[in-house]
């Protein structure tokens, strides 16, 4: 090789290392200056836009700026040269964070979005930082940047992103140093490496605080603002805190110093090194003594409030905006008890509502739909409340409403009296409408202010709203002149078309001087008084005959026991033979006097004695006349039935009597039905009968014949202390409408002809009563005693049985003297055992009635039983009045009556003997 | 054997390794069979005179660089000279390469460019209204092997006779290069007084053959034997015509011009473009100058990417294919020097009809005789 062309190529050489050293060291000197510059930059902004400078320096890049990745391809500026585009967003055209790239034609990349002012620019250079941060520089001129300008701008855009960083964190260090120095709240670095844990700063706000200067308070340890004692609780938490340097927060009583006392908030939290040494206390403090002072007087306001609330019946239950419990009172568990969760604070509104429907469910109470859910936001919307029946029976007025916090307040109270009283005042106030009696209330005038429809009736109007503002008053004949200031009562009348009525007025005042008016149409039970006045007249009278009847029986029976030894005696002594004949004459007049005396005590046993007693009449006709007396009169609901199963029967007393009699039982079985349909049954019988239970008065016989009368009503029947009481005078179930008197006339007359009344009833389904009445007996008049020869009684063995031995021996005197074999009995019983032993040795037994141990008629009855054909005579002081059935004509031979006609005697027992040889012959022949 | 090498090189694109392709062929060789292939892979196509030199060749018929480099990008195109001629036709084809690389508009560390033969400078200016002008632009026209026209440049899609191939190179490791010569001026210089693009007829006022035969000593002559215009290349190879383009110190250095055709006329057809005052030198080089230039071309492409020490991935050269048919016969030596200098780095040479390269102080030029190289690191 030639040398020319070898040093050639040594300079071409040396030229092309030259040249490349010569970039290098530019590069060099280019990356130098602007570390140079960012080293010298006073503070880390300064040193980023040292960066920006020199890259404009260097590259003429303008403008440069760092971007921050966002999302959908945008970014944004986070620094520049130009301050005005920090904060600036944008779209490039292409991807900017994957990769370095050096663009010299700019337009080919397409459109930016944005506010980028790089409309001019022909190249960039973009240098991916991290991941999401980039370096970007223009250049204005056509070329762009250099393969030097890449290798430059990728040096350098390390050390923008740490100076970005770095000017980031000294602002966030400037921010805080201003925030701290400028804040409200006091704040005090101490030195935690001294034990005397020194103030080493403190900002303007501590000042104010304390009333301390810095210079006063630096080097000192702050426990010269203390004013609670040393060993308070939250000084002594202070003090271990800042021993072991851990963070907390305290409520201090410091003071100022001025002296004034303040609440003192401090906190308290340790900075420690990179070896993690701390180094440093730091503390803010804040006065709240307003707060400590409201925060005091809420307390003492919620306490009062809690105990309020604790006090009153009404549930009161506050929740949470998340709907946890902040408060419930007693009455909540009361109301709604939750045994599990007792609706205690903390606990939520849902789980307590859940724990409260579980144990309702498995309580007595119903359980509905309505409860399985609590939808408080449905409840809020009603701001009136809701009323619910709980399931264990009570009732709950439930209110709620929102706070303002999004928490809830609900009361709920318990209504179930107050809805007990509305129910009571609501059916008062339907009986007050329901009221057959007029009630009306007026204002002091004596206007009308209320009326039920029974008043508006009453006074004649269709409606009681036309009558309100009238005077009641104006609605009589008579003018008002009551004081209305004092109960009155007053009876007025009115015409109408159905003619002239009679109210009742009874006024009550009021407070506000006006009056509760009861007006009742008296009308029908004035007539319906005016009718009992007359029958208690009647009973009265009858009362008054029956004592008397009484009285002279009793004298009655005295004297003719007396008269029957009289005239016996004079007719024994008639019989003698030997009676000297000056003495007939006197015997004559004892005789006629004894006579003349029984007819005056007969007259005397007429007294008192109801001339309805006496007598016989037909059962048939009497029926009759009593349905056509009753079925016009029956209302049209009511089925009167009548059934007659007895023969042609005469029974004692008299028909008026007997139709008197079931005529009442009949309508008062009528008003027992009232206005609901119903039958009143008339059925008649004639039997004997036994020992019938359900005899309420008088008394039956056993085995006698009576007619029995049932009359039986559907209606509402009677308890057994009405049926105990019916017959009583004045006791009556109609109130105004009944007199007490019909039943106590009823059991007067059945009683007066010996009958007996047997009553059956039940609440509810019906009532009958059973007449036992005595069938006609026989009475032999004193016509039939006309004739009173002697009659031979031979062969005859009687029996005479009279409690007075005297009367007893008389009458055996005198029967043996026509021819008898008389045995006396003062005692019934001794005279029953001699029958009973041998019935067939006596022919015929005369029995006094009224006699210790057993009456005639029970006599009567027992000697039957013996033998059923043995004549018997019944003698008595009291024969009018004998209404004993088992002396009826088919028992005994006749009743004869005291003072005791001894020849009528003989006669009778003569009759009899015959009629029994007649009744054997016909047997015979019969047989 | 050529064909079977073009099916190497198509399953080697089918695989889709290889993220740049450099395939320079004999223009005998039909390059139909790898196109449509490179999908995902640039792939830059140029005929070189005879085939190309590699570490393995001394000139293959069939020769291929690739490179596997993900972090970086690779794009390449090509566009046939039309209407709106050669610059428009390289700026199309630099857009389309960096659009083929997804870089659009960013600058490339590198260009490589391969057009057909005649309107260099042209392609050098389109290229450069691209991607810059301090972007080296490495490159050498393509080569029959003949100086008959045959020569063609093409790309994955399309081939032309008349083209220009453009890549763009951003590769993620450096890249350093040389671009030189190695002749050495003479004392006979002229201006050019009449020219008309690449045909020169005057210096200083005398046809320009009769200058240039004078100043070869008659060496490189017209004569009558050969017919008009009388192709030259060969002879003058050894007496270029040098322009002083930069200097050293005071040492200037010449882009040289390679006489190609003589006309009877006495004018001078050259294959780079001349400018009419343009100060002129005639150019003297060796055989031996020319065998081991290639080697110390590479060695000072090491030595100026600082890797003179460090390990090379391999390199592309552009050896002038006049030269080359110079020391046709010294091709061994060439490619040994090459290895030597590389390291036995892969590389490929291709031998060109003109060289187009950055020259220090003087930015991207074309040139003729030159040799130029790039190392990959």
């Amino acid at each position: 090789m030639p040398n020319d062309e070898r040093l050639r190529e040594a300079l071409l050489e040396l030229k092309s290392l030259r040249d490349r050293e010569a970039r290098s060291l530019e590069e060099t000197r280019s990356l130098l200056s602007c570390v140079e510059a960012y080293s010298a930059a006073p503070n880390p902004n300064e040193a980023l836009l040292s960066i920006f400078r020199s890259l404009h320096g260097q590259l003429g890049s303008t403008p440069t700026l760092i971007a921050k990745r966002l999302e959908d391809r945008r970014s944004e500026v986070l620094a520049s040269d130009d301050s005005g585009l920090i904060g600036t967003e944008f779209t490039a055209p292409v991807e900017l964070y994957n990769r370095p790239r050096n663009v010299i034609d700019l337009p080919l990349l397409g459109p930016w979005e944005g506010a980028l002012p790089i409309g001019d620019s022909t190249g960039m250079l973009s240098v991916p930082v991290q991941s999401d941060t980039v370096l970007l520089s223009f250049h204005p001129k056509p070329g762009g940047f250099g393969k030097a300008a890449m290798t430059l701008t990728e040096r350098l855009a390390g050390l923008a992103m740490q100076a970005l960083q770095n000017s980031r964190v000294a602002a966030e260090k400037d921010l805080l140093a201003a925030a701290i120095a400028g804040s409200s709240s006091g704040f005090s670095i101490a030195d935690a490496r001294s034990d005397e844990r020194p103030l080493v700063y403190v900002n303007r706000a501590f000042e104010r605080i304390s009333g301390y200067l810095a210079e006063e308070v630096l080097g000192r340890n702050c426990r010269f603002l203390a004013a609670d004692p040393a060993g308070s609780t939250e000084r002594s938490r202070l003090r271990d805190a800042t021993r072991h340097r851990r963070p907390g927060r305290f409520l201090l009583r410091n003071r100022r110093k001025s002296g004034e006392l303040f609440w003192n908030e401090l906190t308290l939290f340790p900075v420690a090194d990179a070896n993690g040494q701390v180094h440093s206390l730091v503390a803010t403090q804040t006065d709240v003594s307003e707060r400590v002072e409201a925060e005091r007087e809420r307390d003492h306001l919620r306490a009062r409030m809690r105990q309020a609330l604790e006090a009153t019946e009404d549930a009161f239950l506050l929740l949470e905006a998340d709907g946890r419990i902040a408060f419930a009172n007693a009455s909540v568990a009361d109301l709604l008890p939750a045994p599990q969760l007792n609706w205690h604070a903390g606990t939520t509104f849902d789980d307590n509502w859940d724990d409260y429907v579980a144990h309702a469910t498995n309580g007595a109470g119903q359980m509905t739909q309505q409860f399985t859910r609590a939808d408080l936001d449905a409840l809020t919307q009603v701001t009136t409340g809701v009323e619910i029946d709980l399931p264990d029976g009570r009732s709950a007025l439930v209110r709620a409403a929102r706070l303002d916090d999004g928490g809830t307040v609900m009361s709920a109270t318990d209504v179930t009296e107050m809805k007990s009283a509305q129910r009571l005042l609501g059916q008062r106030l339907a009986a007050i409408e329901a009221a057959t009696d007029g009630i009306a209330i007026s204002d002091a005038a004596g206007a009308l202010i209320y009326m039920n429809a029974a008043a508006a009736r009453l006074m004649g109007l269709p409606n009681a709203e036309l009558g309100l503002g009238q005077a009641w008053f104006a609605f009589y004949d008579q003018p008002a002149t009551m004081d209305t200031r004092a109960p009155f009562e007053m009876v007025v009348t009115r015409d109408t078309d159905a003619g002239l009525v009679t109210h009742e007025i009874n006024g009550s005042p009021l407070d506000n001087g006006g009056a509760v008016i009861i007006v009742r149409d008296v009308t029908d039970r004035l007539l319906i008084e005016a009718k009992a006045e007359d029958l208690r007249r009647d009973l009265v009278r009858l009362q008054g005959q029956d004592t008397i009847a009484q009285l002279t029986a009793g004298i009655a029976h005295d004297f003719n026991n007396l008269l029957a030894a009289i005239n016996g005696s004079v007719t024994l002594m008639e019989l003698e033979p030997e009676v000297p004949k000056e003495l007939h004459g006197h015997l004559a007049r004892i005789k006629a006097a004894g006579t003349q005396a029984t007819r005056l005590v007969s007259r005397m046993l007429d007294i008192g004695v109801d001339e309805n007693t006496q007598g016989a009449f037909d059962l048939t006709s009497a029926l009759a006349d009593v349905e056509a007396l009753l079925r016009p009169g029956m209302p049209g609901q009511i089925t009167l039935t009548l059934e007659n199963n007895s023969p042609a029967t005469a029974l004692r007393g008299t028909a008026t009597a007997f139709s008197q009699v079931v005529l009442n039982l009949a309508l008062n079985g009528c008003d027992a039905i009232g206005k609901a349909p119903g039958e009143v049954r008339l059925s008649v019988s004639c039997g004997p009968v036994q020992d019938p239970a359900d005899v309420k008065l008088g008394h039956v016989i056993p085995k006698s014949t009576y007619a029995v009368v049932e009359v039986a009503d559907t209606g509402s029947g009677m308890d057994d202390a009405t049926v105990e009481r019916v017959f009583d005078p004045y006791f009556s179930t109609k109130g105004r409408q009944g007199t007490g008197l019909g039943l106590a006339m009823v059991a007067r007359q059945v009683q007066s002809v010996g009958g007996a009344i047997g009553l059956r009833s039940k609440v509810g389904d019906g009532t009958t009563f059973t007449l036992y009445w005595p069938l006609a007996r026989l009475i032999q008049n004193e016509a039939d005693r006309a004739a009173g020869d002697a009659t031979d009684l031979s062969g005859m063995t009687i029996i005479v049985v009279d409690d007075d031995r005297g009367v007893g021996e008389v009458v055996a005197q005198y029967l043996e003297a026509n021819g008898a074999e008389v045995a006396v009995c003062a005692d019934p019983r001794d005279a029953l055992d001699a029958i009973t032993d041998d019935p067939s040795a006596w022919s015929a037994l005369v029995t006094d009635y009224d006699m210790p141990h057993m009456t005639g008629g029970e006599l009567v009855e027992a000697v039957r039983d013996a033998t059923p054909d043995l004549p018997i005579l019944v003698v008595t002081a009291l024969a009018k009045r004998l209404s004993d059935p088992r002396l009826e004509a088919a028992q005994i031979s006749g009743i004869l009556a005291k003072p005791l006609d001894l020849s009528q005697l003989c006669q009778a027992l003569a009759s009899a003997r015959l009629d029994k040889a007649e009744g054997l012959d016909d047997a015979h022949i019969t047989g | 054997m050529a064909a079977e090498s073009i099916r190497e090189v198509q399953e080697m694109l089918g695989r889709s390794e290889f993220d740049f392709v450099a395939l320079h062929i004999n223009c005998d060789v039909d390059p139909s069979g790898v196109m449509g292939q490179s999908e995902g892979t640039a792939l830059h196509g140029a005929t070189s005179c005879l085939g190309a030199m590699t570490e393995t060749a001394d000139c293959a018929a069939v020769a291929a660089f690739a490179i596997a480099d993900k972090a970086g990008a690779y794009g390449s195109a090509m566009v046939a000279i039309g209407d709106d001629g050669a610059e428009a036709a390289a700026r199309a084809a630099a857009m389309q390469a960096q659009a083929q690389a997804d870089r659009t508009g960013e600058r490339p560390d590198l260009v490589w460019v391969s057009s057909t033969p005649g309107e260099e400078e042209a392609v050098l200016a389109g290229i450069e209204s691209v991607v810059g002008r301090d972007v080296p632009i490495i490159g050498g026209s393509a080569a029959d092997n003949s100086v008959e026209g045959n020569w063609f440049v093409f790309d994955s899609s399309h081939k032309s006779a008349n083209g220009v191939m453009v890549s763009v190179l951003y590769p993620s490791a450096p890249v350093s290069f040389a671009y030189q010569n190695g002749y050495s001026p003479t004392e006979k210089t002229g201006k050019v007084t009449k020219v008309d693009g690449r045909r020169v007829f005057e210096i200083d006022g005398r046809p320009a053959l009769d200058v240039y035969t004078d100043w070869t000593g008659g060496a490189v002559a017209r004569t009558e034997e050969h017919a008009d215009p009388q192709a030259i290349l060969s002879d003058s190879t050894l007496w270029p015509l040098g322009r002083p383009i930069t200097s050293v110190g005071s040492v200037p250095f010449y882009l040289l011009a390679h006489p190609a055709t003589a006309h009877g006329d006495g004018a001078l057809d050259m294959f780079a473009t001349m400018e009419e005052g343009e100060d002129i030198t005639m150019m003297t080089g060796t055989v031996e100058g020319l065998c081991d230039r290639a080697g110390r071309v590479a060695s000072l492409a090491r030595a100026t990417g600082g890797r003179s020490t460090q390990t090379v991935k391999g390199a592309l050269m552009i050896y002038c294919g006049g030269c080359m048919l110079t020391v046709r016969h010294e091709l061994p030596q060439v490619t040994k020097g090459v290895r030597e200098a590389l390291d036995g780095a892969p590389f490929l040479g291709a031998f060109t009809f003109g060289e187009q390269g950055p020259l220090i102080g003087a930015g991207n030029r074309h040139g003729n005789l030159m040799i130029s190289c790039i190392v990959f690191g």
